[in-house]
């Protein structure tokens, strides 16, 4: 039985499992280091979503610090923002659409500063990798 | 200077005469090598008005300090003439192995000049060179012309040669290297082509001397890890530079039905994952590249049947989108037989997308097309077409000309959808999506080119380029002229790129920081992010006075009229068109250019050190 995604369950999972993950740590070792690592996940209604939710994710130094769902992505300062539809975040989740691809097939819209994406891309894929280390359910399904 | 040999081979084709020269060391340190020093050497030895395909002119091919080390992705070089396409600078980079193996065989570079009686081809073995007789190798394609020439001369020969479109002097021909990598754009094939040489075989065993190789290994090693770890690494890669096409597709500015359209409906049979899932047969690499965005394609049955390496994107842009073609395994086919015949798929796509556009309007008829129903979305007329043009056949000679004299020559509008700037056919981006890529377009020295500035990375793809301090365009919808610097920015940075001899690709995930101590390191000279940048400049204005002798003026900085003045009429870009004139106004300024005549002022070039070129323009 997995849990819920979206939903503040997931989010902690989601956190174990990044912290659980040396790949996280070895690749993302320089993330959020000088710069605001944080993430906003904006996932836009449908397949099964009735509204816009978005999760929030504080990352530094290849660990995850928090991550929850959150109301307004204006309170928090996030260095990062991608938005998304649900449908195509299921299947990042689900493992899949890679979330690269998903990128640049333009699926995923991303805020923020694109060089330290560039520098630190391994970690942002390690990142996606994790989630494949839980059971998670889906709205919809 | 450590690393480059300082040995130019001057090849005189009329007279037969070979004989070595030294590079001066002030013209190393001014402008490195590779195209920064093929242009040197052009300037001053091609006079005005010269017949790109007559006596006078030259065809310098060059490697630079880079070349051939361990620097990642550093087996590129250029070569440099005056275009047949264009009658302008012409200027041309191709990567694969090639390169490295000149470096090696104990040249930097080679001059050609002159015009053999018969055909010829050009052997170099590690310091040793001659000319044969090539009567037996003319006619012959790329391949074949290639393995002939390995059977004469061994395996270890590495060949770059010109196809039958170089040999019919098609004025947008190539010169291939590595059966499948490309000096793709300029007509430079046909420039080999008019002197008569057939190809340059070059044997290459010799140890590449760096100055300070301790120095050098760290900072190859650092620059290596970063591109290792970055997003290059895991797009490109996987993709290929196919990567591109949904972004461009998604913002309205994958020119289809040869720019008709900014957007296509299937993209997904024709992109990236699509060739990794039809055709991918396997990945290929440069020398030195850590990162292998090359593809190695297979159609395994059906007409259509064919292996090679490709395509990339503007191949499935140009013989893709602009000629309204869906079919991936067709598209593959008709690339690679470009690549075959030595044509620039570019020029060849565009101008074949043309020819459908003057069909569809009646400009051109089944009669004018030797019986052929040249409509969008025929794939059987695009590889009818490709073949004509290699051999000049019928209307093939008429689409050998390209589009701006084809347009000249047809009239009744169509000079308005001649997707060309200064006659070179515009590659796969339309700027009516991202407004400041047609200020790189109008203002690239060699013509309608990407690569210049590539502002399409910071724009379609939204990825920035490291290699300048500020690469962010904040809205590509809008014309804003304060980001005439970025494409200022970028043309410098990358012109070094073809200068040093590394591919345009580390310029994203590199800063100035990186690359610049790999520079000082093989050179042994003194080489700072300021010399780095102002190398670029002085390379960009050095190009700009070869043009500016030949006549090339402000008007000449411009957009084909269908990009200034007929909206798109469907997709993300909808109703848009580009305001070019004050994004120029804003560029002049920034190059300290006059803003009347488009020329560098006395002011920039005395900067620059070029005050020797003030009384030649």
């Amino acid at each position: 039985m997995g849990v819920l995604y979206p939903s503040n369950e997931w989010c902690e999972e989601w956190k174990k499992a990044i912290n659980n993950s040396e790949n996280c740590a070895e690749k993302g070792k320089n993330w959020g280091v000088g710069f605001n690592g944080n993430w906003v996940f904006e996932l836009t209604p449908g397949a099964g979503l009735d509204r816009t939710t978005f999760l929030y994710m504080e990352a530094i130094g290849g660990k995850c610090v928090a991550a929850r769902v959150i109301d307004d992505p204006s309170a928090v300062e996030a260095g990062f923002y991608a938005t998304g539809s649900y449908e195509e975040y299921k299947k990042v989740v689900k493992g899949e659409r890679d979330f690269i691809e998903g990128m640049i097939r333009g699926l995923f819209r991303l805020k923020g500063d694109m060089s330290r994406i560039m520098r630190n891309a391994q970690f942002i894929r390690a990142v996606a990798d994790s989630i494949s280390s839980f059971e998670a359910e889906y709205l919809g399904e | 200077m450590g690393s480059l040999t300082g040995k130019i081979l001057r090849v005189n084709l009329t007279t037969g005469q070979l004989h070595e020269e030294t590079v001066h060391g002030k013209d190393q340190q001014m402008f490195l090598g590779g195209n920064g020093l093929a242009t040197k050497y052009l300037f001053e030895e091609v006079p005005k008005g010269a017949d790109p395909l007559g006596h006078d002119n030259k065809l310098i091919l060059m490697t630079g300090p880079l070349t051939g080390t361990l620097s990642p992705s550093s087996g590129r070089f250029s070569a440099v003439a005056k275009s047949p396409l264009t009658n302008l600078w012409g200027s041309s980079n191709s990567g694969g192995k090639w390169g490295r193996d000149l470096r090696r065989s104990g040249f930097d570079g080679i001059i050609l000049e002159g015009i053999a009686r018969k055909p010829v081809c050009l052997l170099i073995d590690n310091g040793k060179a001659c000319l044969q007789d090539a009567d037996d190798l003319w006619g012959q394609n790329v391949k074949k012309a290639t393995r002939s020439l390995k059977k004469s001369f061994g395996k270890a020969c590495n060949v770059a040669c010109i196809g039958t479109a170089g040999e019919h002097l098609v004025r947008y021909a190539s010169i291939m290297n590595d059966v499948h990598r490309t000096l793709g754009r300029c007509g430079l094939g046909a420039v080999m082509g008019g002197k008569r040489l057939k190809a340059i075989a070059v044997i290459g065993n010799q140890k590449i001397q760096i100055a300070d190789e301790e120095g050098f290994q760290e900072a190859a090693r650092k620059a290596r890890e970063l591109i290792e770890e970055s997003l290059l690494k895991i797009t490109l890669e996987v993709y290929g530079t196919n990567m591109v096409l949904d972004l461009v597709n998604v913002k309205g500015g994958f020119p289809t039905r040869n720019w008709q359209s900014g957007s296509c409906t299937y993209a997904d049979n024709i992109n990236g994952p699509a060739i990794n899932d039809k055709i991918l047969v396997g990945k290929t690499a440069c020398f030195a590249c850590p990162i292998a965005c090359g593809r190695l394609s297979e159609v395994k049955s059906g007409k259509y049947r064919c292996k090679g390496e490709g395509p990339e994107y503007e191949s499935v842009g140009a013989l893709g989108a602009m000629c309204d073609v869906k079919d991936l395994e067709a598209i593959t086919f008709a690339h690679l037989l470009c690549n075959e015949y030595g044509l620039d798929t570019v020029s060849t796509g565009s101008t074949i997308a043309f020819t459908m556009e003057c069909f569809e309007k009646g400009i051109l008829t089944r009669r004018d097309l030797d019986g052929l129903e040249a409509r969008f979305g025929d794939v059987d007329a695009v590889i009818a077409l490709i073949h004509k043009v290699a051999r000049r056949q019928g209307v093939g000679s008429l689409l050998a000309e390209g589009t701006k004299r084809m347009s000249q020559k047809l009239g009744q509008g169509s000079e308005a959808f001649a997707m060309q700037v200064k006659g070179l056919e515009l590659p796969a981006y339309d700027c009516r999506a991202t407004k400041i890529t047609g200020l790189g377009f109008a203002v690239a020295n060699r013509g309608g080119d990407h690569i210049t500035a590539y502002v399409q990375g910071p724009t379609f793809l939204d990825i920035p380029f490291l290699i300048v301090d500020e690469s962010t365009i904040q809205d590509p919808a809008v014309e804003n002229p304060s980001e005439a610097k970025v494409v200022k920015d970028l043309e410098d940075a990358l012109t070094v790129f073809d200068s040093v001899g590394c591919c345009k690709f580390m310029g994203m995930a590199l800063m100035a920081d990186d690359i610049v101590p790999m520079i000082a390191s093989v050179t042994g000279r003194d080489f700072d992010v300021t010399g780095f940048r102002r190398c670029g400049e002085r390379i960009v204005n050095l190009a700009r006075c070869f043009n500016v002798r030949e006549g090339l003026g402000r008007s000449d900085d411009t957009l084909p009229k269908r990009l200034l003045e007929e909206p798109l009429k469907d997709g993300p870009a909808k109703g848009m068109v580009v305001d070019l004139e004050p994004l120029l106004d804003a560029y002049y300024d920034v190059r300290g250019w006059n803003k009347i005549t488009g020329k560098p002022t006395h002011e920039k070039l005395k900067e620059l050190g070029l005050t020797s070129l003030i009384t030649k323009l």
